[in-house]
C-alpha cells in the first residue's frame, strides 16, 4: 500500500516549502517572516474542508475530471516554476555548466529530471520515507545558519524598516506555497487522521517560513538592497566559523531539495495523469518531468506575478471541498 | 541487465558533482588583499611566492583580468580577507566584490594613509589583518567585515565606519561615504 504516516508528509512537503524559500526573489524585512507564517496558518485553515472530506472517505478519484485537470495543470506548471526558480537562482550560486547559456541550463534541468524519474520510478512511499533523511539533513543546514547568524549577525537589521505591508506578505506567501497542489494528492494518502495531518504540516510550515526569513532578514538585512535571491544569500554568507563557510553544505541541501521537490511534483502530476487520462499507461511521470522543463523554460519565476500564483493556490486548497458541496447540493436538490 | 539500466544515470549525475576538470590547486593564485584606488589595483595572495602586483585599471574585473595575464594564473577571490578602498567607489566596489569576486564575509574593509599600494608592499596582509584584529580586542574599533561595511553605506546615513591602516598598522578610524 502506497500509504505515508504523517510526519513523512510534513517532511517531504516542508521540503518544497524551503525550497521555495532558498529561491525566493525581492526583499524581505521581518514583516515578510510574519506574513508567511500567518499564511500558512490561514492555509490550514483553508485545508481543514479538505482534511474532512478525505477522513469521510472520499478520494481524488471521486472527483470530476475537470477538478482533476485543473489540479494536474496546476502541479505541472508549479513544476515549471521550480525548473525557472531554480535557473534563476543560480545566479547566486555556483552549479557546475549552469552558467553555460541555455544549453548548461538544459542539461541541469534534465539530469534533475533523470534523476528525478529514478527517484518517482520507487513510488510514493519510498519518495517520503527517503525525505524524512533529507529534510533531516535540511535541518542541519537551518539549524548552522541560524546559530552562526544568532552569534554573528547585527540585530540592528531586524529593526530597519520594513517598507512592506502584511497583506501583501501574506500573498507572496500563497504565492511561493505552490507545493499545495502535490499537498492536496499526498494527504489522501496518510494512514492516520488527515485533520491531524495537515494541522501538523501547516504549524510546521508556519515555524520554518519563520525561522528561516527571520534568519535571512538578521544576515542580509544591512545589504538588502544590493541582493536579489535574499534566503539563498543568507546561506552563503553565514559563517559559522571566521575561516568556515557554509557554502558546499548550502549546496548540497539545495540541489538534494531540488530533486525532491521536483520528484514530489512528478509523483502527483503522475498519479493525477493515470487516473485522468488512463490511455497514458507508460512514461507519465518521465512525460511529466518533459512538461515542466518545457513550462520553466517559456514562464518565468512565481516573483514575477505573485497576485496569480496566490490566487491558483488558494483555489487549489479548495476546489476539492468544493466540488463535493455542489455535487452534494445538487444531489439533495435532486432527490427534494 | 534490469540493474544495468541506471547505470549510465548514475555516469550522467556525475555532472552534478562538480567533480569537473577546473585546473589544479597550484594553477591559480589565491587572493588575500586587495587595495582598490581610482585607477589603479593592487593585488596580494596567499603564496609567498605570488609578489603583490599592481596593475592600472578603473574596475576590480579588469584588474583581475589583467593580473591573470600578467601572472600567468588564473585568480581566485573568494577567500580575500582585506579590502583596502583607496579613493575608489566605496558601496559600489563593496558591492561588486561580494556579489562577483564573492570574498568571504568576514573580510575586512579598511582605508590607507597615503598610497594603498605602497602600504601592501610595506607589510604583509596578515600583519595588517592582526592589526585591525588587535584594535577590535582592544575595543579601539567596531565591526568592519564587509556585510557590516557595505550595510552602513547602503542604509538611511550612507556612512560606515572603518580601520585606517599605514606601515605603523592601525593608527584610527575613519568614516566613509
Amino acid at each position: 500500500m502506497n500509504r505515508i504516516s504523517k510526519s513523512q508528509l510534513a517532511a517531504i512537503m516542508l521540503i518544497g516549502d524551503a525550497f521555495a524559500l532558498f529561491c525566493l526573489h525581492g526583499r524581505i524585512c521581518v514583516m515578510t517572516a510574519v506574513g508567511f507564517a500567518a499564511g500558512s496558518l490561514i492555509q490550514l485553515f483553508l485545508a481543514l474542508p479538505l482534511a474532512r472530506l478525505y477522513d469521510s472517505g472520499r478520494t481524488l478519484a471521486d472527483c470530476g475530471r475537470a477538478v482533476r485537470i485543473a489540479l494536474l495543470a496546476y502541479v505541472l506548471i508549479w513544476g515549471g516554476s521550480l525548473f525557472a526558480m531554480l535557473w534563476q537562482t543560480s545566479s547566486v550560486i555556483y552549479i557546475p555548466y549552469e552558467g553555460s547559456g541555455i544549453w548548461g541550463r538544459l542539461l541541469t534541468g534534465g539530469l534533475i529530471a533523470a534523476v528525478c524519474v529514478y527517484v518517482s520510478s520507487s513510488g510514493i512511499k519510498a519518495l517520503a520515507r527517503s525525505a524524512v533523511i533529507a529534510a533531516g539533513l535540511g535541518a542541519v543546514c537551518v539549524a548552522v545558519v541560524v546559530v552562526s547568524a544568532g552569534i554573528q549577525s547585527d540585530m540592528s537589521n531586524i529593526l530597519r524598516p520594513a517598507g512592506s505591508d502584511l497583506p501583501r506578505e501574506l500573498i507572496r506567501g500563497f504565492a511561493a506555497s505552490g507545493g499545495l497542489g502535490s499537498f492536496v494528492v499526498l494527504l489522501g494518502f496518510t494512514d492516520s487522521d488527515r485533520t491531524d495531518a495537515a494541522a501538523l504540516y501547516f504549524t510546521c510550515k508556519a515555524v520554518l517560513s519563520f525561522v528561516i526569513l527571520f534568519t535571512a532578514v538578521m544576515v542580509t538585512g544591512g545589504i538588502m538592497d544590493v541582493l536579489d535571491l535574499p534566503v539563498a544569500s543568507a546561506a552563503q554568507l553565514s559563517q559559522p566559523f571566521p575561516v568556515q563557510r557554509t557554502d558546499s553544505l548550502f549546496l548540497t541541501v539545495f540541489a538534494v531539495f531540488a530533486v525532491y521537490t521536483v520528484a514530489v511534483q512528478a509523483s502527483a502530476a503522475e498519479y493525477l495523469a493515470a487516473r485522468t487520462f488512463p490511455c497514458l499507461r507508460r512514461f507519465r511521470c518521465t512525460l511529466a518531468l518533459a512538461v515542466m522543463v518545457a513550462v520553466g523554460a517559456l514562464i518565468g519565476s512565481p516573483s514575477e506575478s505573485t497576485g496569480i500564483y496566490a490566487a491558483a493556490g488558494l483555489a487549489v486548497l479548495l476546489i476539492v471541498p468544493a466540488e463535493a458541496l455542489i455535487k452534494g447540493g445538487i444531489r439533495k436538490h435532486e432527490k427534494a | 541487465m534490469k540493474r544495468l539500466r541506471f547505470a549510465p544515470l548514475l555516469l550522467t549525475a556525475g555532472l552534478l558533482t562538480g567533480c569537473a576538470s577546473d585546473g589544479n590547486v597550484s594553477d591559480k593564485s589565491y587572493l588575500r588583499a586587495a587595495v582598490i584606488g581610482r585607477d589603479t589595483v593592487t593585488l596580494a595572495f596567499f603564496s609567498e611566492e605570488d609578489e603583490p602586483v599592481t596593475v592600472a585599471a578603473d574596475t576590480p574585473e579588469a584588474a583581475r583580468t589583467a593580473a591573470e595575464l600578467a601572472g600567468g594564473h588564473k585568480i581566485f577571490t573568494g577567500y580575500t580577507e582585506l579590502i583596502v578602498l583607496d579613493g575608489c567607489d566605496s558601496a559600489a566596489t563593496l558591492d561588486f566584490m561580494l556579489s562577483e569576486w564573492k570574498v568571504s564575509p568576514s573580510c575586512i574593509v579598511a582605508c590607507p594613509v597615503g598610497d594603498g599600494a605602497a602600504l601592501l608592499s610595506a607589510r604583509k596582509p596578515e600583519e595588517l589583518e592582526g592589526a585591525v584584529k588587535v584594535a577590535q580586542a582592544q575595543e579601539l574599533l567596531g565591526r568592519c567585515d564587509i556585510v557590516t561595511v557595505l550595510g552602513g553605506l547602503l542604509s538611511g546615513d550612507r556612512r560606515a565606519e572603518v580601520p585606517v591602516l599605514s606601515r605603523e598598522g592601525f593608527v584610527g578610524k575613519v568614516t566613509i561615504e
